[in-house]
Parts: structure tokens; sequence; C-alpha cells
């Protein structure tokens, strides 16, 4: 690997977002995450290796440690505006399709529910795995996200439910894109959900914790 | 404080204005709801605190409110409660909860819509960081706002010899966020400048809402987080992270 691109990752991981940053401590005065992705794409490196051996790389070490508990919320906050940053000077590459996407995915927090903290984290992780994330926000009902899949018929569906008293909520709205999607992979998640309650409603498949909706998407992407 | 009376000819509404000085959040308590233990906060979160604090006033607007109904009836069996002629699926919790108090206050507070509109325009310039710890300065900061509603009450109640109960809001503890909607009707249109979605939900964002009972025999509990299955929530987060710096026995 580049070693431009083992720092990126490292920034990225660590929340390094440009030279100026004074986070974290250890690299300070250093170039960021915005510095070394135009180092990279002056020095040839492709805007696809880019992606894949630093932004992703960068983003599933975070989410890793988060997973094991060693990293907690601002880490994984702090590692996303890093990925930003680097990722801005990406987006031409992705309109010209010079960058693939490994695939769209919809996401939202369901009807009833304004709690954005745990959807937008796993949007951002799903986004420095390579996937188009296409944030629908808070508070969605179920024609908008039908809405969404109709003009995207491959995309991944992602809902979030933060209270038991919304969950009903996020059981309607699995039960209505049902109807019209039936095979359609749903991915649930949010405090009060478990296992037994995805499969109940119809949801293809329950994460605790962002890295395994990273391991799955990644498995339908295989 | 500043108290005024919006309603003159119907005492029983109380509505207050605070300063920001007045609600901002602890700061011990922000970096504990952030997830740093004390003396473990890094540079970059205390200069996003202290960069949204240095935003000034301009980004508050905190008020909140009440209304005092004398007629609460609470039906443990059928887990509801009744108040200014409206019926709420209070659920199982606060319904025991409120079994003691005579009077319920309907009671609402916000910060208004500016700290969400900040949340929002750090989320579009992809800091979601700085996003986070405004959210959570908004959350705590409207829970002071409570605090000082709750506390203007008790005087109150104090001086017609009633206690207050915990405070108790739908969507929580089992209580369906729908039944906001009914909570919304037992207060003054426009009341604190909120409004409700179709899905119940209040805009501005940083806004909270429901129940404090009032009676001779009521009990405010020091915590009930064990009788709530809300995993994430202000209370629970900042008190575990504070048990967790500062251990003693229980209590």
């Amino acid at each position: 690997m580049h070693d431009v691109l083992e720092k990126l990752s490292r920034c990225v991981e660590h929340g390094k977002v440009d030279r100026s940053s004074a986070f974290p401590p250890e690299l300070r005065g250093e170039p960021g995450a915005d510095e070394l992705c135009r180092e990279a794409l002056a020095g040839g490196v492709p805007p696809q290796q880019i992606l894949s051996d630093a932004l992703v790389t960068g983003m599933a070490r975070i989410g890793e440690r988060f997973a094991r508990g060693k990293a907690f919320v601002p880490h994984m906050l702090l590692s996303a505006r890093a990925m930003t940053a680097a990722m801005a000077h990406l987006r031409p590459f992705f309109a010209s399709g010079e960058v693939r996407r490994r695939g769209v995915f919809v996401v939202g927090t369901v009807a009833g529910d304004l709690h954005d903290i745990g959807k937008n984290i796993v949007a951002m992780m799903v986004e420095g795995a390579g996937w188009e994330v296409v944030d629908l926000g808070v508070d969605v009902g179920a024609e908008r996200f039908l809405a969404e899949l109709e003009a995207r018929p491959g995309a991944v569906v992602g809902l979030s439910a933060m209270l038991t008293t919304t969950m009903v909520n996020m059981a309607k709205i699995v039960a209505d894109l049902r109807v019209r999607h039936p095979a359609r992979q749903i991915l649930v998640g949010g405090a009060p959900l478990d296992a037994e309650f995805a499969r109940s409603v119809g949801a293809s498949f329950y994460s605790p914790d962002p890295q395994g909706a990273i391991e799955h998407l990644r498995s339908l992407a295989a | 404080m500043r108290p005024d009376r919006p309603g003159a000819a119907a005492p029983e509404v109380l509505h207050f204005r605070f300063s920001f000085a007045e609600v901002q959040p602890d700061p011990a308590d922000l970096c504990c709801a952030l997830g740093y233990p004390p003396g473990e906060v890094p540079e970059v979160a205390l200069d996003a605190i202290q960069g949204i604090v240095e935003r000034g006033e301009g980004h508050w607007s905190a008020h909140g409110g009440c209304v005092v109904l004398p007629d609460l009836g609470v039906d443990r069996a059928r887990r509801r409660l009744a108040a200014g002629g409206l019926s709420f699926e209070a659920g199982e919790v606060v319904c025991g909860q409120l079994s003691r108090a005579t009077e319920v206050a309907a009671f609402l507070c916000t910060v208004g819509p500016g700290i969400g509109d900040l949340m929002s325009a750090l989320m579009s310039s992809g800091d979601p960081f700085t996003s986070y710890v405004a959210s959570w300065m908004g959350s705590l900061a409207v829970e002071r706002v409570a605090d000082r509603l709750q506390e203007a009450l008790g005087e109150r109640a104090a001086a017609r010899g009633l206690r207050l109960t915990n405070r108790y809001s739908p969507g929580y503890c089992g209580w369906p966020v729908s039944d906001q909607q009914k909570l919304f009707r037992l207060l003054p249109p426009g009341f604190c400048d909120v409004r409700l979605t179709e899905t119940s939900l209040m805009q501005p964002i940083k806004s909270v809402s429901g129940f404090i009972g009032l009676g001779e025999r009521a009990v405010e509990n020091p915590y009930t987080c064990d009788r709530c299955e809300m995993a994430n929530c202000i209370s629970r987060t900042v008190r575990a992270a504070r048990t967790a710096a500062r251990p003693g026995p229980p209590r």
C-alpha cells in the first residue's frame, strides 16, 4: 500500500481532518485527511484505491474498535468528519463513474421518532464502507421510503428507531414496504430492538452495532 | 428567571423565560453525556463546547410553562390517566408513579429553534461531531429549563401543602408519543411557540413536554431508570457516567 494511503487511513481512524486540527494530539502539525487525499490524487493514486485502501480501511478500523467497546460515539463522529473531508475530493469521481459505489443505502429514522445519532453514525459508516447513502432524515414514513425505492430499484433500506413506542411504527413501515418489495433487503437497528423483533416484523437483518450492518452489506455486495 | 402570565384570566397557567446563563448545562454533565470520563476530555471536545457557548444567546430562546389541572384521575387497572376532560394511555409505569397525585401539571419547555438550526448547519457542513455536541447541549439545556419550571411549580405546590412527582413524557416509560396531541390540547394555543408535527413530534426539536403530578401524598423518586427501557436517555447516561466517575455507596 502507498505510504500516503496508510497515513490517510490513520487520519480517518483517529479523526484528523487537516493540518490545523489539534486532534489527535500525537498528530498535531501533521497533514490530515484533507491534505493527504489531495496528495494521493496528485500522486496518481486511483480514486477507487484511495476509497478502498484508505477511507474504507480507516472507517473499518474505528468501527471494529467501536464494536469491541474500545471507541465511543464521539470517536466515530470525529472519524466521520475526517472521512468527509477526504471524500469531498473524491465526489467528482463518483459523479464521473470513475469510482464505483458498492450499492445504494436508503436510511431514515422511522415516523414519530426524531433520534438521529445512531442513524447518522450508521449512515456515515456505510458511506465510509463505499456505499452511496441517501439519508431521508428523521420522522420518515413508509411513503417516503417507497418513493425513494421506486427511483432506486437495487437499494438496501435501513430503518432506525430509538423508542419502544416507535417500534410499532417501524413494524408498520416494514409491512408497507413488504407489500411492494417482498424481497428487498431491509436492515433495522436502534437501542430497544433485538433480532427477535426484527424477525417478527419481517426485516431482513438486525445488528446491535454499525459494524454488523457493514459486514452484512459487504456480504450482499460480494 | 422572569415569570409572566399569558393567561391572566386563567391563573392556573404558568410561564417562565430564562436566560441562557440560567439553563446552560454543567460542563461536567455535558462531558459525561458525550461519553468522556472526568479528566479525560480531549481538547477537541472542549473547543467544540466553547465554540457553541461563544455563539451567544442568539441561539437560545429558553422558556417553559404549565397548566395545573385539578381533576387528575388515575385508572391503574386500565393504565389510563384522565385530566382536563381527556384520557391518556399513559401506561403502567406513569400511572403507578402518579397514583398518589390528585392534580396534574401539563408542562411544555423549549430552548427554541436556534440550537436545532445550528445542529443541522453543522451536519450539512460535514461536522457531525460538533453537531453531536450541540445536540447534547440542547438536550441538557431543555432539561435544565424543565428543572427550573419544576422548582417553581414545587414552591407553589409547597405553599398549598402539596408535593410533586417526577415528570413523565409521552414516548417514554411506555406512554405512546401520539398522546402528545392530547397533551397539547390542555395547553393554550401556541404555548411556548412549540408546535406538533402530524407524527406528534415537537418543533423546535429541543423541547420537552409531559405531566408532573401534585398531591399531599405525591412522591418524587430519586430515580426510576429501573422502570424504563430507554437505554440511551439523558438521565441514565449522565447518571451512569457520574456513578462510574465517583463510585460510592448505592442510594
